[in-house]
């Protein structure tokens, strides 16, 4: 009876730490961005740019992402320093006039839509609450997409709530809603759902 | 050491258990559902900026103004744009893809083309087997001038459905001395006794509830929206409106200026007799109401003026009996129809001749070899019985329509329309208030290749080839305006009636209608138990919405069979049981709710299949014969 019941022990802990151990290793695969970009070369002393020279809003109030090569092209049209990692930008994409496939950490699905105005402007969250320190880092973190529904780490949650039932830290539906309920705020469905 | 198989069970089972108590398997199951949203035939909205463009939404006669968010020429949201709008106005983007949306040209059910559709209603016109004619299932647009005009170059008719919004109004425009079209003025009027008519959850534009000024009196069998609303409810019997309206009459006969009103008024008659007969006493034994509650409610329209009756019914369940709306016309008509004022005629540019409109109900039966049924938008339905019986033996249907589910089985030809924002469709006149309009909503998405319009086909059936687009345009010059990129900007007039504009009775009541005729409307028991049909037309937009109201309980779903507790109880059925309403005409999944409604009534809650299924009675109303609720 002991031996049975240490058994079942030894196959409890074994399978609940290869669970554990497992979910975020398994369940992600890593895919490479096209420029190991830095934030900080650009936002540091060095470069004195704020986060809006780049991610800002348009007249109409809609936000316009992720910059155009013409945006980077305005600057980088003809390299600027010496590295090897600003010749093969140029060389990859400003000169052949390709925009570069960037892998964007909080994407969204098809059916819902995110207003950054509503949030930034009118809401006045700050950047950092949702994308954290990425303005001030001198890598890109890994881009680490979700085997199986295909959204990245940042919206499907890195963390996992009490139990490992729910995740957290995502930008989940359950992440809105908790945030607008937190803040008092309406969140219909057609509030974000296209 | 040896491995027992035991060893091997107690090794597993702890695995198994540890596994469980892992995130591994729920996040499996949690990301597998997600992942099912991402199918590859779910429709998908483009990547990219959005843009937003202003238009109106022809979807109810409200014509609510919105903002159309747009990525990559695909809307994905409606807004309203400065006021209220109804969740079909979110919704209405939906409807492209709907999954009853028919897309391809059907002839008895087979791939067919479109040219070979008209080709084959041009032949059986030319055959004569009857007369052609248009049934235009949302009457009183831009289109419908254009099916007018295309009709009456071929000698064809054009017909309208019963009127159920506006039937009021068309009743008592019957009764004046100059005939004109009638609007209800609720912006005018103190006190309204609305009698099954949703007045107040889709009849007039989503504000109406809010911004109300007015008294409102709901007399129906069973605690409607409206009724919730309003500011008193009178829960009368099945059947009884006709008993209701001429007790309320009796009470006004007292009254010194009503009776001299009645003097010089034609078939006035026949009505004072019916009224008479019919004190609050007796009515109260036909409606189920208590006397006293029926002689307040008349004093308080009286009081209350300017007033309003009300008889339109419910878009679902069909117009109340015809001696019930001549009721209601009646008493209108002895309040010198105060409620009402003339709408402005939309404007016909000039050379234009137009067929003229006549009820389907009127049409002789068989008399019609080809009729082309025009179901520009999702709702719209009329009792399948009433067009049948118009039909000649060898007619021809077509159904020019953005549903597949509708009419299969019943029209020969299903020709596919392009839906809101695919094409220039227009909204249909409001009944709220004395106002023409036309409110054309823009065309910013392609409609989908074979689509067609049904003007389009109207006109080709009379040898026309110019399109709707400049006809349209066309009317709108007559109404003073140049329009500018209507198919991207849309387009929105109104003329108001003038502040003076009354309308002038000339009778009371149609001569035909004698005391004895509306006595023996009014003690008519509807058979038990009474199916009182009741829908919000709107809701077949997108069948999220009906999803969210089931789930959400904001409102009832179609399917739901309200009954009265002490009928639940005696059923021993559950809230939210599956049941079937079963009738002659066919058999319905619901699901059972307790009701505010009258012992003997099964509220039930449907959608156009429901109304295709009715009969009609032989005054006029809708009705779903011999149905009843049985377990499934």
């Amino acid at each position: 009876m002991l031996r049975a019941g240490l058994l079942f022990l030894a196959g409890f802990g074994a399978a609940l730490s290869a669970g554990w151990w497992s979910v975020p290793r398994i369940l992600y695969r890593k895919e490479p961005q096209p420029v190991q970009f830095s934030h900080i070369a650009h936002t540091g002393e060095k470069g004195g740019m704020s986060c809006e020279d780049c991610h800002s809003f348009r007249s109409d109030g809609t936000f316009a992402g992720i910059p155009k090569l013409e945006t980077c092209a305005a600057c980088h049209g003809a390299p600027l320093g010496e590295t090897a990692a600003e010749r093969e930008f140029i060389r990859k994409f400003v000169e052949p006039g390709i925009e570069p496939q960037w892998k964007v950490y909080a994407r969204q699905p098809d059916n819902a839509w995110f207003p950054h105005s509503a949030h930034v402007l009118r809401g006045k969250v700050a950047c950092e609450k949702c994308h954290g320190g990425i303005g001030k880092s001198d890598r890109l973190p890994a881009y680490r997409v979700h085997r199986i529904t295909g959204y990245p780490e940042d919206v499907m949650g890195k963390r996992t709530g009490p139990l490992g039932l729910k995740r957290a830290g995502g930008m989940r539906m359950d992440d809105c809603v908790a945030c607008h309920r937190q803040n008092r705020l309406g969140h219909s469905c057609l509030d974000c759902h296209k | 050491m040896r491995i027992k198989r035991r060893d091997v069970l107690s090794l597993a089972g702890g695995a198994a258990a540890g596994l469980a108590a892992s995130p591994l398997p729920w996040r499996l199951l949690g990301d597998a559902a997600i992942w099912s949203q991402n199918w590859s035939w779910t429709p998908r909205v483009p990547r990219g900026g959005i843009e937003e463009r202003e238009g109106r939404c022809p979807l109810c006669p409200a014509a609510c103004a919105v903002r159309l968010k747009l990525t990559a020429g695909v809307v994905h949201g409606v807004w309203p744009a400065g006021s209220a709008m109804c969740p079909a106005g979110f919704a209405a983007h939906q409807m492209a893809w709907h999954p009853l949306r028919l897309r391809e040209c059907l002839h008895h059910g087979r791939p067919a083309a479109v040219a070979e559709a008209v080709a084959a209603l041009r032949s059986a016109m030319e055959r004569r087997r009857g007369a052609a004619a248009v049934l235009d299932l949302a009457p009183g647009r831009a289109v419908s001038l254009l099916h007018r005009r295309h009709m009456a170059r071929i000698g064809g008719a054009c017909l309208e459905p019963p009127a159920i919004e506006g039937g009021t109004a068309q009743a008592v425009a019957a009764l004046l001395r100059e005939p004109a079209e009638l609007a209800a003025d609720l912006a005018r009027v103190r006190t309204v006794l609305s009698v099954g008519t949703p007045l107040l959850d889709g009849w007039a534009p989503p504000s109406c509830a809010a911004q109300r000024s007015f008294r409102l009196i709901q007399a129906e069998p069973r605690r409607s929206r409206t009724a919730g609303l309003g500011d008193e409810w009178l829960l009368l019997k099945p059947g009884s409106e006709t008993a209701l309206l001429l007790a309320l009459g009796h009470c006004w006969l007292r009254d010194l200026e009503v009776s001299k009103r009645l003097e010089g008024l034609g078939g006035a008659e026949g009505w004072r007799r019916a009224a008479a007969a019919m004190p609050p006493a007796r009515a109260a034994s036909i409606t189920g109401l208590e006397a006293g509650r029926i002689e307040a409610a008349a004093h308080a329209l009286l009081e209350g003026r300017p007033a309003l009756i009300l008889a339109d019914g419910d878009p679902v369940g069909g117009p109340p009996g015809r001696e019930a709306r001549a009721a209601a016309a009646a008493l209108n008509a002895v309040l010198g129809a105060e409620g009402f004022r003339p709408r402005p005629a939309l404007p016909v540019p000039a050379g234009w001749e137009l067929a003229a409109v006549q009820k389907l109900e009127d049409a002789a039966d068989g008399s019609i070899g080809l009729l082309l049924i025009d179901e520009p938008w999702a709702g719209l339905s009329v009792p399948w019985e009433l067009i049948r019986k118009k039909l000649s033996p060898e007619a021809v249907v077509a159904a020019v329509t953005w549903n597949r589910a509708q009419f299969a089985g019943k029209a020969e030809w299903l020709i596919p329309a392009p839906v809101f924002l695919e094409t220039l469709l227009d909204a249909a006149q409001p009944h709220d208030a004395p106002r023409a309009q036309l409110a054309i909503a823009p065309a910013v998405m392609p409609a989908p290749e074979g689509t067609v319009e049904a003007a389009r086909v109207t006109a080709m059936l009379a040898g026309q080839e110019s399109c709707t687009e400049e006809e349209l345009t066309e009317i709108l010059r007559a109404a003073g305006a140049e329009p500018k990129n209507l198919r991207e900007q849309g387009f929105y007039w109104t003329k108001e009636a003038p502040e003076e504009a009354r309308a002038a009775v000339a009778r009371i009541a149609p001569e035909e209608i004698t005391a004895e005729r509306w006595l023996r409307a009014a003690e008519t028991p509807a058979p038990e138990p009474v199916v009182v049909a009741y829908g919000w037309r709107q809701a077949a937009v997108s069948p999220l919405l009906g999803k969210l109201w089931q789930e959400s309980r904001l409102r009832e779903a179609p399917q739901q069979a309200g009954l009265h507790p002490d009928v639940l109880r005696e059923q021993g059925w559950s809230e939210g049981a599956q049941a079937r309403l079963v009738s002659p005409r066919g058999q319905w999944p619901v699901r059972v709710a307790p009701a505010e409604v009258r012992p003997e009534v099964i509220a039930v809650c449907g959608g156009p299949a429901l109304t295709l299924a009715c009969d009609v009675r032989p005054d006029g109303a809708w009705t779903l014969p011999g149905a009843k609720v049985v377990k499934s």
